[in-house]
């Protein structure tokens, strides 16, 4: 079964202490004018390592 | 007037070849043999086989791309270079077996001045029994593996809409596979799809590894600056697949399958086996096969080729134990050190070690990811020696100018975890170098200010511009040699 997010902290398994987004998070990772941002970030540091793995 | 033949062309080896023909002018030949007139663009697999690209959106035509472009297609499979000539011949040639539907089985020599073997990985399914698309495991390695996944895949959500429970394994399919992020990919989409469908409570999902922790990669993991702490991606790694709802096991060389599930050998020496419905796993990668031989006819294989089958290059292959890697063991060049006219780019160079720790479990298994040589760094590898040849050509001496080393670039892995222009999401990591590199960056290995590891949309308009940016440059559109790469 797909696990909740309820479901993953309980038991003593290997398995069972991943970090788990907020709500918040969440929203961040879906608000467009966020991810404009993110996005600009995320070219500049591909463009960096694209320029600086060659010389 | 010279001669340059590339071997191959996937991402290395076209990237080489459409480069040297804008290095290079006419009066100077540039010849690529590959047994398929089409091409694919490996990471737009993913969405193939989770029916959101077609296969035709991947491929792309090479006979169209290199008629105009003046560069010879050759439609074959290399099969043995000989770097001297033989007993008739005096100049090097590669032999190959035509491919091509009218000439099919024919064997050519093709000479050349230049090398560039870029024939990418072989699929090597039978060093797991049971496992591949022709037994009982799917594969997302190819775009024609892609369609038959996404045809299961379809299958099985028909299974559960009419109630029935089903388990997808998806992971490594042998206890040195590599590639791990695309299987990685692969989960997240499936996990995405099934919870779309809103069918989350008849599936099951595991994620099912050879890495030591999560987030391994094949590249001993890396560490992001994330909410304040510097994390490594075994946690942010271990986040996503919990917030997907996909179950783990780690530490697992798969060694068999069949048609009810799949066998394994975990690091501590214990067995295991799980039952599965659906399973996705990615075989270990060999390299092409090709033989060699000197011009008395002798077998030189061993001096071209590692023991996989992987072309030896300028890196250190002394062996030395884990301790004492070094960033400088990782080729620059990617020349033969025997035949300098002889070079090795993407996947078919043979690396010096791995990146990741080795491991065996206490009966001698490997269970730890090969190096992997992802898309980044391969085509960035053919533009290197492209430029290299081509400088070579025209100064008539070997010119060894640009460097690409693993160890002193970086990459991007851009892991699709749902497809959506206001919906989609992935995870991106970037790192380096891909190599740690302790001497220069003795905490981390690596330079943390170029590293990142975030989930988000902005993650999946990167992966999928970059589809289209890469599909844009491979089919040589207008002034695609201005594009980044
Ligand atoms: C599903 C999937 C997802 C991936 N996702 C990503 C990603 O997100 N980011 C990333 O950076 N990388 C990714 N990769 C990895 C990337 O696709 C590979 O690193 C890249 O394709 C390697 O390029 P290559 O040129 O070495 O090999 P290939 O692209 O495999 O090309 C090898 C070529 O050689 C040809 N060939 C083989 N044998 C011979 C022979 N004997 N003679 C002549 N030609 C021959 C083959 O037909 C092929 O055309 C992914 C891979 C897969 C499978």
């Amino acid at each position: 079964m797909l696990r909740r997010y309820k479901d993953v902290v309980i038991g003593y398994k290997e398995e069972s202490y991943p970090p788990i987004p907020t709500k918040f998070t969440l929203w961040l990772r879906r608000n467009v004018l966020v991810q404009l941002f993110r996005f600009i970030v995320i070219n500049i540091k591909v463009m960096r390592i694209v320029i600086g793995g060659h010389h | 007037m010279a001669k340059v033949v590339v071997l191959g062309a996937g991402i290395s080896g076209h990237t080489a070849a459409i480069y040297l023909r804008h290095y290079l002018s006419r009066k100077h030949q540039v010849v690529v043999i590959n047994p398929t007139r089409l091409s694919q663009f490996p990471p737009s697999n993913i969405w193939v086989a989770i029916g959101k690209m077609k296969s035709k959106h991947v491929i792309f035509d090479l006979e169209k791309i290199y008629r105009k472009n003046k560069i010879e297609f050759v439609q074959g499979r290399a099969l043995s270079i000989h770097p001297e000539g033989d007993g008739s011949e005096d100049r090097p040639f590669v032999m190959v077996e035509l491919t091509g539907e009218d000439k099919q089985g024919e064997k050519i020599n093709v000479d050349y001045d230049y090398l560039i073997n870029a024939t990418g990985p072989r699929l090597a399914f039978e060093l797991t029994e049971g496992l591949g698309p022709d037994k009982y495991t799917y594969s997302v390695c190819t775009y024609e593996h892609a369609e038959q996944t996404w045809k299961a895949l379809q299958e099985a959500f028909e299974k559960m809409k009419n109630g029935q429970k089903q388990k997808f394994v998806i992971g490594l399919g042998h206890g040195s596979a590599t590639c791990q992020g695309a299987a990685f990919e692969y989960a997240l989409n499936v996990a995405y799809e099934i919870r779309r469908r809103g069918l989350q409570d008849k599936a099951e999902i595991l994620w099912l590894s050879n890495e030591y922790e999560l987030g391994d990669f094949g590249m001993g993991g890396a560490f992001v600056r994330r909410a304040g702490y510097i994390t490594s991606t075994k946690v942010v790694t271990e986040g996503i697949l919990a917030e997907y709802g996909i179950r783990w096991i780690k530490r697992a060389g798969v060694y068999k399958v069949d048609e009810r599930k799949i066998y394994f050998e975990k690091l501590d020496g214990s067995m295991g086996e799980v039952e599965y419905d659906f399973a996705m796993l990615i075989p270990a990668f060999k390299g092409a096969g090709l033989k060699a031989y000197d011009k008395n006819g002798n077998d030189i294989t061993s001096k071209l080729f590692n023991a996989g089958g992987f072309m030896k290059v300028d890196a250190d292959y002394s062996g030395k134990p884990y301790e004492e890697w070094k960033a400088s063991d990782w080729p620059k060049y990617y020349f033969n050190p025997d035949y300098n006219n002889i070079f090795a780019v993407g996947i078919a160079f043979a690396p010096p070690h791995p990146i990741s720790k080795p491991m065996k479990s206490p009966s001698g298994r490997v269970i730890s990811p090969a190096p992997p040589r992802t898309g980044m760094p391969s085509s960035v590898i053919g533009k290197t020696v492209a430029s290299n040849v081509a400088k070579s050509i025209k100064k008539g001496k070997l010119v060894l100018e640009h460097t690409a080393s693993m160890a002193e670039m970086g990459a991007a892995c851009v892991v699709s975890a749902g497809y959506g222009f206001f919906t989609g999401a992935a995870a991106t990591l970037t790192v380096f170098p891909i190599v740690q590199d302790y001497e220069k960056y003795p905490e981390w290995g690596r330079n943390l200010s170029y590293t990142l590891g975030e989930v988000g949309l902005a993650g999946h308009w990167f992966k999928y511009m970059f589809h289209h940016l890469f599909m844009y440059i491979v089919n040589t559109r207008l002034l695609w040699w201005a594009l980044p790469l």
